[in-house]
């Protein structure tokens, strides 16, 4: 059944019970875990510390309202330990004697107050809030919530979610880059260090896209899966670094084991050759390779 | 990342906006291919340069090889970000930089 059949059908079971009167809101989402590649970048960024904000997409009418009335679908990306609360309007219009709405900027400070484990703690928190400002007031309209908590593929939401998985071709280097720039904002990253880190993935990755999945045999480039995973190093509640990990399935390959190039040849002789690394290593703090698993690993670090 | 050019007879100012990496690089070993040709003065502005990475630098290593022949070529405007990274692989030891 698809999403419309769905509402279709729950139309039908409201109209049986003569519900149709009444003002039905209606939510429904499919989670889609298959779109996990780079497409799923494009709009943001993931992270267990920000804010709710409004899920901006245009409300049809109520539903059952109108026959045959058409309702439209969207799409938006959700992230390991993305959190969707909704609630009707009985909330934030809950008065108070000296009829004040509760509004949205309070809902906004309960919800942004702290990070939710237990979604039944984001109800509970925001009903003993409004019961506080509405104090003996009496309640008009019905005041309904439900949150719900996108626990990822495999049930465990991170902590502070923080890895991309890209197709290797060379131009998913900007989703990377946009993605680890989200991070890096997020965590105030100086800009001397956060240019180092983008020249480092621009150094690694295009690595990995060129020759990570060469066919051996036939010497053929090949697209496959990269991963970079970002942490960061925290002293208490500062960050002081990052940790990047760049991880693909491709042909085994320590970097690491090349000599540095030679830095002081005249022009004429001077390659390109092994210059990526050469600024990675230099410009990092550290920098490890690891083959484990059927993985290349590459962690680099950068403390600021 | 924009590429602006300013020519006038045999000299050409091409100046270089935004991140000059693996993705943009080759739009610039493009636009050197079309526009040096009796160039004796090259100069590349790196006013508005984000930053460079190895893919960069290619391009800078094989435009100046090709002006060493035919006259020369200057970097101007340089950021510390940039310089740093012309520093650490010794292309500075070869490249006229101005401050």
């Amino acid at each position: 059944m698809n999403i419309q059949e769905l509402r279709h059908n729950i139309e039908k079971e409201i109209r049986k019970y003569g519900l149709d009167r009444k003002m039905v809101s209606y939510f429904s989402i499919i989670v889609d875990e298959l779109l996990k590649r780079a497409e799923r970048v494009n709009d943001g960024f993931p992270g267990s510390n920000c804010n709710f904000e409004y899920l901006h997409t245009k409300p049809d009418f109520v539903l059952a309202g109108v026959e045959d009335m058409k309702y439209k679908t969207t799409a938006f990306n959700m992230y390991p330990g993305d959190i969707i609360y909704l609630y009707t309007d009985g909330v934030t219009e809950a008065t108070n004697a000296n009829c004040e709405l509760y509004g949205e900027n309070r809902l906004a400070e309960i919800l942004n107050a702290r990070n939710f484990d237990e979604m039944e703690d984001i109800c509970t928190e925001v009903k003993i809030s409004i019961n506080e400002f509405v104090d003996d007031a009496p309640q008009f309209d019905d005041i309904t919530m439900l949150a719900f908590k996108y626990l990822g593929p495999d049930g465990q939401a991170e902590k502070a979610p923080s890895s991309i998985t890209v197709s290797t071709t060379t131009e998913h280097v900007e989703y990377v880059t946009e993605f680890v720039e989200g991070i890096m904002s997020k965590y105030s990253v100086p800009d001397k260090a956060a240019v180092q880190i983008n020249i480092a993935i621009d150094e690694i990755y295009s690595n990995i896209a060129k020759f990570a999945y060469v066919n051996q045999e036939t010497g053929q480039e090949q697209v496959g899966d990269a991963t970079i995973t970002v942490n960061p190093i925290k002293e208490g509640d500062e960050v002081k670094g990052l940790v990047l990990e760049f991880k693909d399935s491709g042909n085994p390959y320590n970097p690491l084991t090349n000599e540095d190039p030679l830095t002081n040849l005249p022009l004429e002789e001077r390659d390109i050759g092994g210059l990526g690394l050469l600024i990675v290593k230099k410009q990092m703090d550290d920098v490890q390779y690891e083959y484990k698993d059927g993985f290349n690993l590459l962690t680099i670090t950068k403390l600021f | 990342m924009e590429i602006i050019k300013k020519g006038d007879g045999n000299n050409l100012t091409v100046e270089i906006q935004g991140r000059l990496d693996t993705v943009t690089a080759p739009e610039l070993e493009v636009a050197f291919a079309e526009s040096l040709e009796s160039i004796e003065n090259l100069v590349l502005d790196f006013t508005n340069l984000e930053y460079i990475s190895s893919a960069g630098l290619r391009v800078l290593l094989s435009t100046q090889k090709i002006m060493s022949k035919q006259g020369n070529m200057t970097l101007k405007n340089v950021n510390d970000e940039v310089m740093d990274v012309l520093e650490i692989t010794g292309f500075s030891s070869f490249l006229t930089i101005e401050w």
